[in-house]
């Protein structure tokens, strides 16, 4: 049953995540030919000044990405299901209603949190090539709120697109624009660092609002 | 014979609106019921009801043993049930779809769904989005037969359908309940070619049910008579013997459960003057506008 | 179950998003107004002069200690050093200030201008620094410093590589004065747009201070005599043009002083109640003849007056209304009970810091949502067995738990 699940969950995103993959890796190809370009018409040392000193980070392109990525898998996966009220059948199926809401989640965060760590391995790796470690590690500090914002935004997708009533869709849409924004108040390099891990624990406590979101529609809100 | 459904006292409230109260209903093992009705009147309220995703305000259904609110996986396994419009995963193809599905049942009959597959003009790769509704409805039968349940629940299945779609769904149905031993809920407000499927029917109007029996009594039972009277401001009572009447000028289209004579007993005892009086064989179709009238 | 644990959870997110969100409106809605307003020394009187800026009528107002407006004119005339620039273009400017002569030609170079800010105290770092020379042209150099867990290391920047050779040289130095890995504080200026280089100040993991520098390419580490026990908070080296001053340096008292040049030996201030996880921004202001060091917090400003020797010679204070003791401000905390920030003044990281509870004040609005809670309920028909926890929410988290509660809304079926 989970390999039917994640068969289905799979045909949905299929698209979304070769999408997404495509997109972030263009956008991290931009992001190092500048890096180069900028090394080879300028001086090396005055791109280091420029993150070191002046906290230039040289892929800020990348900043929304993540988040965009999220949304989009997060639709993709819950969007068809709403569709016509497809999620009856995905209820109908022989399985419990719960574990069906938690294998489809299940399957988004694992496609999610895989598309995350070659986007992440792709944009910080390459950056070893050009300068030290210290830039890279915090480098990797720096878009650790970028990705959870990503994450954040998945589950509340979920939310607001399997909620029925649109009363609440634009609640949780309202919420969820501020719950977002707070990945994204300071643009200093490393400044979330001892903040993520509370965050995780926030985003954990949305991980599983598709239960409350599907009892509200097999209890008949529509 | 052995209920596969047992319907008692539901009653059910959009908000302040009445949907019904203390509806009963059984669905006997191996027959066909048929839910007929106006649109609005309820229908896809008690399909929902009865699959599990809308708990009523009182009363309960109990399906192959089981309270509708919370059914077990092997009940819904027993249970095939066709949305309205006959919605499906329609971003997958048949091939895709079918290889989804048989993972959840271990008894699925590939193919009796590839079977029924092969009589639509589509290619294994073709998406069912792109399908026509007449397409789409095989697929969601085909696929219900794959899944070989003791219970099919269809909501409107002839929405959409042409004819010739129409009277192949029907037969394709009936022929396999009948052969399988199936027990069959449908709702429909489509009334054409309904009496070649259903054994039993409910009718629906707004907040009440007008009838709940086998559609051969009702059909032998429910009369229409055609008169022309001289006075055309003439009314009668519903309630009593007049199920329901139309009236067109001077002509009167009457409906009844009684027979001739006591109609024109009743016309006779009413005082009222007729002429051309007849008995008019209706459809199933005639029977149900002639109960549910006409708006 | 499980829903219902997932709706509480839910909930549990919501009151969390909006303890911050909801406050953060409220104080935008209602601000508080902020004054524009700068404290001067008169060596002349030895007396505080205020000037404020206007923006209504973009214009500056002066008045002395007891209140009394003055002019522009007069404003200058009575602090001749704090507004010698505009006395000096008018040729105003005194020969002599209570009989000590004034010399005009001293006043750059002997003039100095500090702004330490506490959110700069705690600040995300790379741990990599520009190291330039000293002795030669103000130039960037090619490559960065990083002084690791057990040497000092120079990367190229071109390359990405590290000079061995340099590194290796600085190495031995940094062994030769006991230098004990890793750096703790790095403080310097990694620009070129500054008079001259005076190199790093650092700090080891033994709290050991050091003057680090390259003249004419050569290795410079002086470790800086401190008294027993200190330990080093922020250094802000200093760029008069005399060099007479290295550095302005917090203790991890919050006690000031100032490394002088001459002999490296560090100068207390005399100032008492600086507390930089209060005030915010620190002040210092240097000529010839006196040091003016302000500092201010929300509500107050104090700011202290120090001659040559950096002995006190008069002190100014003002203060104002705390918030909570504003109107809005008690409005705050009644609405509510806690609130979220992930900002404060002494450092610059995102960090989850809640306040509250710090009075009874919210008990009031919270009462009055659980009765509107209670109707809810009520209305909707719903059992009150099923509403506990929400209700024992809203009496604590108050319109957190309230808007929460009913955002995610607890039906019965």
């Amino acid at each position: 049953m989970w390999k039917s699940m994640f068969y289905k969950e799979w045909i949905k995103v299929r698209l979304a995540s070769i999408l997404s993959l495509a997109v972030g890796t263009v956008a991290i190809l931009g992001i190092y030919l500048n890096v180069r370009h900028t090394f080879i018409i300028t001086n090396a040392h005055e791109f280091w000044d420029g993150i070191i000193n002046q906290r230039h980070i040289y892929f800020k392109l990348f900043k929304y990405i993540p988040l965009g990525i999220g949304i989009l898998i997060g639709l993709s996966q819950f969007l068809p299901e709403v569709k016509d009220k497809r999620i009856k059948l995905t209820l109908h199926l022989p399985l419990n209603e719960e574990k069906a809401g938690l294998k489809m989640v299940a399957f988004g965060l694992t496609c999610l949190l895989t598309l995350y760590s070659i986007l992440s391995a792709l944009l910080i790796l390459p950056g070893r090539y050009y300068f030290p470690y210290e830039v890279v590690a915090l480098s990797a500090n720096t878009i650790i709120p970028w990705f959870s914002a990503g994450l954040a935004a998945y589950f509340i997708t979920g939310l607001i697109t399997i909620e029925p009533l649109w009363k609440y869709k634009v609640f949780y849409t309202l919420l969820g624009f501020a719950f977002i924004n707070l990945f994204y108040q300071s643009d200093l390099a490393g400044a979330y660092q001892y903040a993520w891990l509370p965050f995780l624990g926030i985003i954990s406590l949305v991980s599983i609002s598709i239960l409350f979101s599907i009892y509200r529609f097999r209890k008949g809100e529509m | 014979m052995e209920n596969i459904v047992e319907c008692r006292n539901l009653t059910h409230y959009y908000g302040d609106k009445m949907v019904y109260e203390d509806l009963n209903f059984n669905i006997k093992k191996g027959s066909i019921l048929g839910l007929l009705g106006k649109n609005g009147t309820g229908k896809t309220t008690t399909i929902n009801i009865l699959n599990g995703y809308l708990t009523p305000r009182s009363g309960e259904c109990i399906i192959l043993g089981e309270n509708s609110k919370n059914l077990s996986p092997y009940v819904k396994s027993q249970i095939g049930y066709l949305i309205e419009n006959h919605v499906q995963y329609a971003f997958m193809n048949i091939y895709q779809i079918e290889k989804f599905y048989s993972g959840f049942y271990p008894n699925w009959k590939r193919d009796a769904y590839y079977d029924l597959m092969a009589k639509l003009k589509v290619t294994p790769k073709q998406k069912i989005s792109t399908m026509s509704c007449g397409q789409r409805s095989q697929v969601a039968l085909g696929l219900i037969l794959a899944q070989d349940p003791q219970l099919l629940v269809l909501d409107d299945f002839t929405m959409g359908l042409d004819p010739g779609y129409r009277r192949l769904f029907i037969d394709y149905l009936r022929n396999y309940a009948k052969a399988e031993g199936k027990t069959v809920f449908t709702t429909s407000h489509i009334i054409q070619d309904m009496e070649r499927l259903i054994d039993e029917c409910i009718v629906f109007d707004y907040n009440k049910v007008l009838v709940y029996m086998p559609v051969q009594e009702f059909m032998t039972t429910f009369k229409q008579f055609d008169f022309e009277v001289t006075n055309p401001n003439v009314e009668f009572d519903k309630g009593g013997l007049v199920e329901n009447y139309e009236k067109m000028d001077n002509s009167i289209e009457l409906f009844s459960y009684s027979t001739e004579k006591e109609v024109k007993s009743y016309l006779a005892s009413q005082g009222i003057e007729y002429s051309n009086f007849k008995q008019v064989p209706m459809t199933l179709e005639d029977a149900f506008i002639g109960l549910t009238g006409k708006y | 179950m499980l829903q219902k644990f997932s709706r509480y959870l839910l909930v549990a997110a919501a009151i969390i998003i909006l303890s911050s969100v909801i406050p953060t409106i409220y104080r935008t809605l209602f601000k508080t107004p902020y004054k524009y307003e700068s404290i001067y020394y008169s060596l002349l009187k030895d007396e505080f002069f205020k000037s404020r800026y206007d923006f209504e009528t973009s214009s500056s107002n002066y008045e002395n200690s007891k209140g009394e407006a003055l002019t522009e004119e007069e404003f200058h005339k009575a602090c001749p050093i704090e507004n010698s620039y505009f006395l000096i273009t008018k040729g105003q400017f005194p020969d002599s200030i209570n009989g000590i002569k004034i010399d005009v030609e001293k006043f750059r170079p002997e003039s100095d201008y500090a702004s330490i800010r506490s959110q700069y105290f705690e600040t995300p770092s790379y741990h990599l620094f520009p190291l330039m020379d000293s002795k030669g042209p103000l130039t960037y150099p090619q490559d960065v410093c990083r002084i690791g867990t057990n040497k000092v290391e120079f990367i190229v920047a071109e390359t990405n590589k590290v000079d061995e050779a340099k590194s290796d040289q600085y190495t031995r130095v940094f062994d030769n004065e006991e230098f004990s890995y890793p750096v703790k504080l790095l403080a310097g200026i990694p620009t070129t747009m500054k008079p001259y280089d005076n190199g790093w100040f650092i700090t080891d993991s033994k709290d050991a201070f050091y003057h680090m520098k390259m003249e004419n390419g050569k290795p410079f580490l002086k470790k800086i005599q401190t008294p027993e026990g200190f330990k080093v908070k922020y250094v802000s080296p200093s760029t008069i043009e005399s060099r007479s001053i290295h550095a302005y340096v917090i203790s991890a008292e919050n006690k000031i002083y100032v490394l002088s040049s001459l002999d490296y030996s560090l100068n207390e201030l005399p100032i008492y109640d600086y507390n930089p996880e209060r005030h915010h921004s620190l002040e210092v202001r240097k000529n010839p003849y006196f040091t003016r060091i302000s500092f201010s917090s929300f509500h107050s400003k104090k700011v202290y007056v120090l001659d040559r020797n950096y002995k006190l010679l008069n002190t100014f204070e003002e203060t104002g209304t705390p918030y909570a003791e504003m109107t809005v401000g008690k409005a705050f905390s009644a609405l509510f009970p806690f609130h979220l920030n992930f900002s404060e003044g002494h450092h610059s990281f995102v960090r989850f810091v809640f306040k509250g509870y710090k009075n009874i004040s919210w008990i009031v609005v919270n009462t009055l949502l659980v009765l509107v809670n209670i109707f809810i309920i009520i209305r909707k028909k719903s059992r009150f067995r099923n509403n506990i926890l929400d209700l024992l929410l809203v009496a604590a988290t108050g319109i957190f738990g309230f808007v929460a509660v009913n955002l995610f809304p607890n039906k019965e079926y």
